[in-house]
């Protein structure tokens, strides 16, 4: 390879790398962000004991501990980026010391570097993933580079479980590009390669983990990456890309040219595509605001971005935190009430609807589902260990007084980078008893008194504690709303009459949605205006809605009528809102 | 130059994302280990002090020893350790704790006593390692731990068992143990001696066992068959319940392989759960409440401690039972396990129910089998929930689930019952590092003892349940 095209080999990749940083940064820093609230770092006990009795115990160490840096958006791109040119030069190095008599291609080397690009996006792909492609991948330049000195083919052979054990399921790759290195020297080398990835999977079976987790480690299958073969595409694609490599200049020379950079062209395009992945970066986005309290923001992202179920559930706790639950619940995503109100919280389900439903039962004063999600998501999130969830479980500690249970988490945190000083601070108020004002209205909102209701049955739940506390409004709007958004208009008549009919109508102002449900099922001119006295609706509500019904009867076309008199109101969504099965 | 620089940059980047700081424990030595007694032949009883310098002095009658504590921990030499205590079988020691460095004075010094028993304790516990979260298994584990060291061997990992979950590790100290494995491929891993076997307890007749307990010579299991679910309290100190809809028992015979009844121990009348064989496995001890609703009713639920005779040539349940402790309106029994010499039967206690784990106020009851009498246990029981006991062989150690510390998550405490039923404060099973119960978000669920280390591992229990079909019990009636 000459000059020129070394240089814009080098430029090429240094270009892929800064769009790299540009569309990571732009199109999927809250996925990486989110791997901080997922993961924890700490070199207690346990935790010791758990990176020694697992494989990758390098990379799940320095993975783990790069993580926390990924609480800063800016950080956590820089240090993805990074490690993927870390993988690039890594291959780049590789193929240079294995083929010195081949041009050295930094573009080939891209095509691993996209892969993992792609992968490192997903919440749920541990950074130390990357850290183990990394040290593999530089573990067989190693390996390349005392290629001249002889390894004896034990040594090779037993390279591939040490790798194993240091980096995890890379190993693989790195065997295959030990395959590569040493394709020229007979077959004991080869053999012993085989030998060795016998070797791993045989030392994966002594950490417990089945042949497929062992090539995958420290990926937990199962999550958001449904495809376990997905992941072992890596080391051949590294395999494919040097084989590649090899026939590089016959390619860039010939008429396969264009194939070529078209095929590099069609898997950018791809991976940017993938990159996108715009509902799983809005949906971390909008739980990342809701975590770092900036709730302005998760109310305009609710409002104004594409339609979620996460939006349309950020859109009302949001405005149950300002009592206006009921005031603006047509103002946002129209659905049935397990699709707007509740997140739930079934096995299967994903976690992010365990961890995000917490924000919600706290407002309702439920501690006990915010206690069962909160373990919930803690117990199903790949590696079980979140600082958010500890952060959330303390906070529920608190809540209930259970200072000894808050210590315990609090005391994790304090061992941590990034929220040791929120720990200390909290265990501080503790200690002094100047528990945060957030905390004790939740607190007030608690249910004192006992009842029985299935995981999940949020009204159940809900009635138990409007019962118990029937001035507490967030769980009341929440109640009734559920109702009303599920067309129940009967059961929304006994409640309201339950829980606001001269009790908290005669401290808050009731809303007109209410108002506008009530007179729904009224039948004829007495019961509307026996309606009107009884629940003093408004005038002008009332004026409106005999207007829309004589407009109605009139009309030819009554479903018209409604959306163009009534829309914005609860008579145009019970009358003309219509819900898909 | 350039090297250096890096070197000294990435020292930098490397500490600012570590926070090495010692746990702070007060005044404090974690875990308690003041005032205990314990068995000669327990495992090192390190611990956590306040003082990052520390020497210890332990004073026993053959000798005088001293160790030095560094990082606020005091770890013992494991041969050392036991060659002590192997000299003091019956002393008391006494431990003192002084701080080293400056500034600390004689009033700094803790002092310890530690009552070393002849007894020894079963050298094995299993346990079950399972985030207590409500109803969701995941990452569960079943770990075997050698009580004279910090050993442990992994007898299950549901990593390995399609996630489903695992349970009951049961065993009759005397080489017999089964656990339950859920989901598709699952079934009852029974291992005698060495030889395992995945049985499926289920007939058309008769439920798949639960809760269990083995015969002493191995040849039967008595279990309850239950539909179990749980429901959430609304009140939030309460969490949860955990509740049968209903529940019968039925006795394996692993010989045969077949499984029976009786009309005595089943039906809808009465809920059954809880049985353990009696020492001559002539009895069946279990606990049976009238059945009311659930959950509803759940707090109607009061579990008497009830018998019924057992035919060991024949593995016939008697027809008669009798109720042998009645719970009244006030308390609900569960968790039943007679002492391997016959003498005693230990149980939980809480207000209603058959999960005592979740209820804060359960606690540990030892009945004299020979009189009736029945002791309350202070001295081991604390607020909290203290459940899921186990004898050790000899009848001088139990081992039990508690919640005491931080009332979420259960650790195995250990506690000494003297032959005439007096009982010693319990201590927290020692850990090589005792900060793992600080950092670790798992209950020790289920703790048992036996005397011989099993002999299979995680990985056999994992090829049982993907490659082995379950044998079929049949039902005789």
């Amino acid at each position: 390879m000459n000059n020129k095209n070394r240089n814009l080999d080098i430029v090429f990749a240094a270009g892929v790398l800064v769009i790299a940083w540009v569309m990571l940064f732009y199109k999927a820093s809250y996925r990486l962000q989110f791997k901080e609230q997922i993961s924890i770092f700490l070199l207690g006990a346990d935790r010791i004991e758990w990176y020694l009795s697992n494989p990758g115990v390098v990379a799940s160490v320095l993975g783990d501990w790069l993580t926390q840096f990924y609480l800063n958006r800016l950080a956590g791109t820089t240090l993805s980026v990074l490690l993927l040119a870390a993988i690039m030069t890594g291959v780049a190095r590789f193929f240079r010391l294995a083929e010195p008599q081949k041009p050295v291609c930094l573009i080939m080397s891209v095509v691993p570097v996209l892969l993992e690009g792609y992968f490192i996006t997903f919440p749920n792909y541990p950074l130390s993933a990357t850290v183990g492609l990394a040290l593999s991948v530089w573990a067989a330049c190693l390996m390349a580079h005392i290629k001249d000195s002889g390894l004896s083919a034990w040594i090779i052979g037993l390279s591939v479980p040490v790798v194993f054990v240091i980096a995890g399921g890379h190993a693989l790759t790195f065997a295959l590009m030990l395959a590569f290195l040493k394709r020229k020297d007979g077959i004991m080398p080869l053999l012993s390669i085989a030998v060795g990835i016998v070797l791993m999977l045989i030392c994966g079976r002594m950490y417990n983990l089945t042949f497929v987790h062992s090539l995958i480690w420290p990926v937990w299958p199962g999550y958001i990456i449904p495809y376990k073969a997905l992941l072992l595409l890596m080391p051949w694609i590294i395999s494919a890309t040097f084989v590649l490599s090899l026939h590089y200049s016959k390619l860039m020379d010939s008429t396969w040219k264009p194939v070529v950079l078209s095929l590099l062209a069609l898997s950018g395009t791809y991976i940017s595509s993938v990159l996108s992945l715009d509902e799983l970066e809005r949906t971390v986005k909008i739980g990342t605001l809701a975590y770092q309290n900036k709730w302005e923001e998760v109310r305009e992202m609710s409002s104004s971005d594409k339609p979620s179920i996460y939006n349309a559930y950020y859109w009302n706790v949001c405005n149950a935190r300002k009592g206006r639950l009921a005031d603006e619940l047509l103002n946002g995503r129209w659905g049935r009430s397990s699709d707007v109100l509740f997140l739930s919280t079934k096995r299967g389900d994903p976690y992010f609807s365990m961890m995000y439903y917490t924000d919600a039962l706290l407002e309702m004063g439920d501690v006990s589902q915010a206690t069962d999600c909160a373990l919930l998501a803690q117990t199903v999130m790949p590696g079980h260990y979140s600082s958010r969830m500890l952060r959330r479980l303390a906070e529920i500690a608190v809540v209930t007084a259970d200072y000894g249970v808050a210590s315990k988490y609090l005391d994790i945190l304090l061992h941590t980078r990034n929220h040791k000083a929120w720990a200390a601070d909290l265990l501080a108020r503790i200690e002094a008893r100047d528990i945060p004002e957030q905390y004790l209205t939740w607190r007030s909102r608690t249910a004192g008194s006992d009842r029985f209701f299935a995981q999940g049955d949020s009204r159940s739940s809900l009635t138990a504690i409007a019962d118990f506390s029937p001035y507490n409004r967030v769980a009341i709007d929440y109640l009734l709303c559920s109702y009303l958004l599920d067309k129940n208009i009967n059961t929304f008549v006994n409640l309201y009459d339950k829980y606001y009919l001269n009790s908290l109508d005669r401290i808050v102002t009731v809303p007109d949605l209410y108002q506008e449900a009530l007179l729904v099922n009224v039948d004829s001119r007495e019961s509307f205006s026996e309606t009107v006295s009884k629940y003093n609706i408004s005038r002008e509500i009332a004026d409106k809605y005999i207007r829309l019904m004589d407009a109605r009867s009139k009309d030819p076309h009554p479903e018209a009528v409604i959306t163009k008199e009534a829309m914005g109101t609860y008579w145009h969504y019970i009358m003309a809102v219509r819900f898909n099965n | 130059m350039k090297k250096e620089t890096l070197i000294i940059i990435i020292s930098a980047f490397l500490l600012s994302g570590c926070n090495c700081k010692v746990t702070d424990v007060g005044n404090d030595i974690f875990p308690e280990y003041d005032g205990i007694t314990v068995p000669y032949n327990i495992a090192p009883l390190n611990f956590r002090t306040s003082f990052r310098k520390s020497s210890v002095i332990i004073q026993g009658q053959s000798g005088r020893y001293e160790f030095k504590g560094h990082r606020g921990l005091v770890r013992f030499p494991l041969k050392k350790w036991h060659r002590i205590l192997d000299s003091e079988k019956g002393n008391t020691l006494t431990v003192t704790v002084m701080p080293r460095g400056k500034g600390y004075g004689e009033s700094d010094n803790r002092q310890l006593v530690w009552t070393i028993s002849a007894d020894p304790i079963d050298r094995y516990l299993s346990y079950r390692l399972i985030e207590p979260a409500y109803e969701v298994w995941s990452g569960i584990q079943i770990e075997q731990r050698d009580m004279e060291s910090f050993g442990t061997v992994l007898l299950g990992d549901n990593r390995n068992a399609d996630n489903s979950c695992m349970n009951c590790h049961t065993s009759n100290r005397n080489g017999t143990s089964f656990m339950h494995l859920r989901g598709a491929k699952g079934g009852t891993v029974v291992n005698r001696n060495g030889k395992l076997a995945k049985l499926n307890t289920k007939t058309e007749q008769t439920g798949g066992g639960v809760y269990g307990d083995i015969s002493a010579d191995g040849r039967y299991a008595v279990f309850t068959t239950a539909d179990i679910t749980f429901a959430i309290h609304s009140q939030v100190d309460l969490r949860m319940e955990v509740y049968d809809k209903r529940s019968d028992l039925v006795v394996v015979d692993f010989d045969n392989l077949t499984v029976s009844d009786n009309a005595s121990v089943s039906g809808p009348d009465y809920q059954e759960t809880f049985p353990c064989f009696s020492a001559d496995g002539r009895k069946i001890f279990f606990c049976r409440a009238e059945h009311h609703a659930q959950p509803d009713s759940i707090d109607e639920m009061h579990y008497d401690i009830a018998v019924v005779q057992f035919d060991p040539e024949s593995g016939r349940i008697g027809d008669r039972v009798i109720t042998l402790v009645p719970a009244g309106d006030k308390l609900s029994f569960s968790h039943l396990k007679a002492s391997p010499d016959g003498r005693w039967l230990m149980v939980t206690a809480a207000e209603y129910g058959t999960f005592p784990v979740w209820h804060k106020e359960s606690e540990l009851w030892l009945i004299d089998l020979k009189d009736g009498r029945t002791d309350v246990l202070p001295q081991v029981n604390a607020y909290g929930a203290d459940t899921y006991h186990s004898w050790s062989s000899n009848s001088r150690w139990v081992v039990f689930a508690s919640k005491r510390d931080d009332l979420v998550y259960g650790r195995p405490y250990i506690a000494y019952i003297g032959p005439d039923g007096t009982a010693g404060k319990p201590f927290l099973l020692p850990q090589k590092d005792p900060d793992k119960y600080l950092t670790i978000l798992k209950s020790f669920n289920l703790p048992e003892l036996y005397p011989v280390s099993e002999r299979y591992n995680a990985r056999d229990v994992a090829a049982f349940y993907n490659k082995v079909e379950s044998e079929q019990i049949k039902y005789v009636p």
